[in-house]
């Protein structure tokens, strides 16, 4: 009878032991509800509406420019298309969902635009500005462009004055009205469904919230910041010869300005840095990630930090720099490097997410 | 003994409420059959498949030719699209006596060989100016990082529209309208006389459908080294959630089982699942190829390279006449990649704007119930 009741003893703490096991075995979840929450609603929707709000006054601006075209309306166009510009750096690495949709960051920024394409349109004054063959004849570096054709304010006016200024001047609304159509329409598809959706995509799968945010981060810093901004004005795609006019805000000399933007931002985001201020960096810290000297949230930042005191030692807009400081450019690109190994390599693994932007088609 | 009692009470409970966290639907009931988890059957043979895989290899090969600045062989495919000459210089393809164009889709309503035909003359002519860049309107090769691409004056890759068209024309025509067809499987086909190696002319030409596929016999999702042409595209939709390279291994699978079983219903079952579940091979690898050409809509060589692709699997879906989607949703699909010209219309992808390629995913995901998925596609 003993030994039945010992087998009996033994049978229980087995199915007990079983059912355990469905059970999690590590420390408390991290929220990662409240994580999105604050990425959405506190950082990726007001990023949106800011810039929405910054074309908005681009177009007023444009309108007073096209109405009464002197100086002073052309300096206060200007402007406000660089305050855009700077708002535009942030939705660069928000670069999914509704914006990948509406494909806001090739209507935004693609550059170097073809300039000859531009004239052609301007004066044919037929063009279908959405056109897969005018995609680099459109967005911020179209009105770049066209507005910053020689930095003296009075030289540009009356370039803009002379030949064909009334179609210029349309060309410029449009290039304005196209931004318009994607930022809206964006904004409008985050307000209407999209933001509860991001919010409860809570896993770490492909096509989930946090693997999205990580991949598109990863994108844009490699492909769009180290080598857009940097990388390829430098020369390191072209066997170490600059190319100036591969920067952005090429004409109007704005780059420096628009990359330690990006970066601050980047890092802003990074550590969800709001009212809430729930970020990809305390994400990091609750993995528990001890078996370094630096945490790995830490070290991230600290990159960033130096990735700025390197941009601050250049002292020109970085089309003039990657000849005349070509040193310190490339010490700003090499640190550039070193962050790419922590936010692809040590961030991704450490929270799970596969980075599948790279093109594994083969062909 | 009371004490016993109230253990075996306990384990009761515990089993019950164990029992919780497995998975609720019933596992099979008796009667219910089992299906062999991979295609391996008694008498498999598809040579002739495997051979027009790799005539297409070969022809891919000659046509990416142009992608390197060279001009291409436009006799040298024809001769591989007809296989006459040796054109392979492969005693095993030359000598196989198969070939691609005999089983293309040769009937009007779709494109059909003489289509393909004419592309394959057209990349030889044009491709005389493989050493210019591409630039709208004039033909030459567009570069990205490490790919460059040879496109037409349209910005269409006739390699694209030929290697995945003929995937459509040949490939999933035969699948979907031939070998699993009541011509090749139905009553009147012998299922008794096994010929060795072969099996009866029934499971042979199921085998030879599958042959078609381009996957390994234990191709699952998880084991998928050697996959190529449509199996390695159904891993698209697989990735995203669909199941779609498990659903089509499994529905050739219960076809054979079905008919080395004489289990009738079951061939039946897979011949209409699995021309549905191999439709969305078509569907998601298009819808995944036209996201990809907006992300990279700026990108001359990766838009138009995407678009190119997708506009091959999309056309390719006229080929089997169950199709889901209507011909006037299918026509309208198309006619975003197409300009007129004279009296028909060519792919050309200069005008095309975001508007249109999100108009195109739109209308496919909500014909194939993919609006859910279309955006992780």
């Amino acid at each position: 009878m003993r030994s039945y009741r010992i087998a009996l003893l033994m049978l229980l703490s087995l199915f007990v032991l079983s059912c355990k096991k469905d059970k999690d075995e590590t420390t408390p979840e991290f929220d990662k509800n409240q994580l999105l929450t604050n990425y959405g609603t506190n950082l990726i929707v007001p990023t949106y509406e800011r810039l929405d709000e910054s074309v908005y006054l681009l177009e007023v601006k444009v309108n007073d420019f096209i109405s009464v075209s002197n100086q002073s309306n052309l300096l206060a166009l200007r402007s406000q298309f660089l305050s855009t510009y700077e708002a535009w750096q942030s939705c660069s690495f928000m670069h999914f969902g509704p914006s990948d949709n509406y494909t806001l960051k090739q209507v935004f920024n693609t550059y170097p635009v073809d300039t000859s394409l531009i004239n052609t349109n301007i004066s044919s004054g037929t063009y279908v500005l959405g056109a897969a063959s005018n995609t680099v004849a459109i967005g911020l570096p179209a009105l770049d462009f066209l507005l910053f054709p020689n930095k003296d304010l009075a030289i540009a006016l009356s370039r803009i004055n002379g030949v064909n200024s009334v179609n210029k001047k349309q060309y410029i609304k449009n290039v304005v009205l196209q931004l318009k159509a994607a930022i809206t329409s964006t904004l409008s598809s985050w307000r209407t469904g999209h933001l509860s959706t991001f919010i409860s995509s809570n896993g770490n799968s492909q096509g989930s919230s946090l693997s999205e945010i990580v991949n598109a981060i990863n994108l844009d810093f490699e492909k769009f910041t180290r080598d857009g901004k940097i990388g390829i004005p430098l020369g390191v795609r072209s066997l170490g010869t600059p190319i100036p006019s591969k920067t952005e805000a090429f004409y109007s000399k704005y780059s420096l300005v628009l990359f330690k933007e990006s970066i601050q931002q980047l890092k802003q985001y990074f550590n969800g840095e709001s009212s809430s201020n729930i970020g990809l960096d305390d994400y990091l810290n609750h993995l528990n990630d001890n078996n370094r000297t630096a945490r790995l949230s830490t070290r991230i930042n600290s990159q960033f930090d130096i990735i700025i005191q390197k941009a601050n030692l250049i002292t020109n807009p970085i089309s003039i720099a990657v000849i005349s400081e070509q040193a310190n450019v490339q010490k700003l690109y090499d640190e550039l490097q070193k962050i790419i190994v922590l936010l692809k390599v040590d961030l991704s693994s450490a929270l799970s997410i596969l980075i599948t932007y790279q093109d594994n088609d083969g062909d | 003994m009371k004490k016993i009692i109230f253990a075996l009470m306990a384990t009761s409970i515990m089993m019950v409420s164990c029992k919780k966290d497995e998975p609720e639907t019933a596992g099979p009931s008796p009667i219910e059959i089992v299906l062999p988890s991979s295609y391996n059957f008694d008498n498999v043979s598809y040579g002739g498949q495997t051979a027009r895989l790799d005539m297409l290899e070969a022809m891919t090969a000659e046509l990416k030719k142009a992608n390197a600045g060279t001009q291409v062989d436009s006799s040298l495919l024809a001769r591989m699209y007809s296989n006459s000459g040796n054109p392979f210089g492969d005693a095993v393809l030359d000598g196989s006596g198969k070939q691609l164009k005999n089983k293309t889709y040769s009937s009007v309503g779709a494109f059909n060989f003489s289509y393909f035909e004419y592309l394959m003359k057209r990349q030889g002519d044009i491709s005389q100016f493989a050493g210019n860049t591409w630039s709208a309107g004039n033909a030459g090769v567009a570069t990205s990082g490490t790919k460059s691409y040879f496109f037409d004056e349209n910005g269409v890759e006739y390699t694209q529209i030929i290697e995945k068209g003929l995937m459509g024309a040949v490939f999933y025509y035969n699948i979907a309208e031939v070998y699993t067809r009541p011509g090749k499987i139905g009553a009147s086909v012998d299922n008794t006389t096994v010929t060795p190696g072969e099996g009866t002319d029934m499971e042979h030409h199921w085998d030879e459908a599958f042959g078609y596929f381009g996957a390994p016999i234990d191709f699952t999702s998880s084991v998928t080294a050697n996959a190529r042409y449509h199996a390695k595209y159904s891993q698209k939709g697989q990735a995203a959630g669909l199941e779609t390279t498990d659903k089509v291994m499994n529905q050739f699978i219960k076809g054979r089982y079905g008919i080395t079983n004489k289990n009738y219903n079951y061939r039946d079952q897979a011949a209409t699942q699995l021309r549905v579940e191999y439709e969305k091979i078509l569907v998601t690898t298009a819808i995944h190829y036209l996201n990809s050409a907006k992300s990279n809509f700026s990108d001359n060589a990766l838009r138009n390279h995407a678009l190119s692709e997708s506009y091959a699997f999309i056309f390719s879906l006229a080929y089997n006449s169950d199709k889901v989607i209507s011909n006037t949703d299918f026509d309208l699909v198309k006619s975003y990649f197409e300009v007129a010209a004279g009296p028909t219309t060519v792919p050309s992808f200069l005008a095309i704007t975001v508007a249109d390629i999100n108009s195109a995913i739109d209308k496919l995901s909500s014909v194939y119930s993919l609006d859910a998925v279309k955006g992780s596609l």
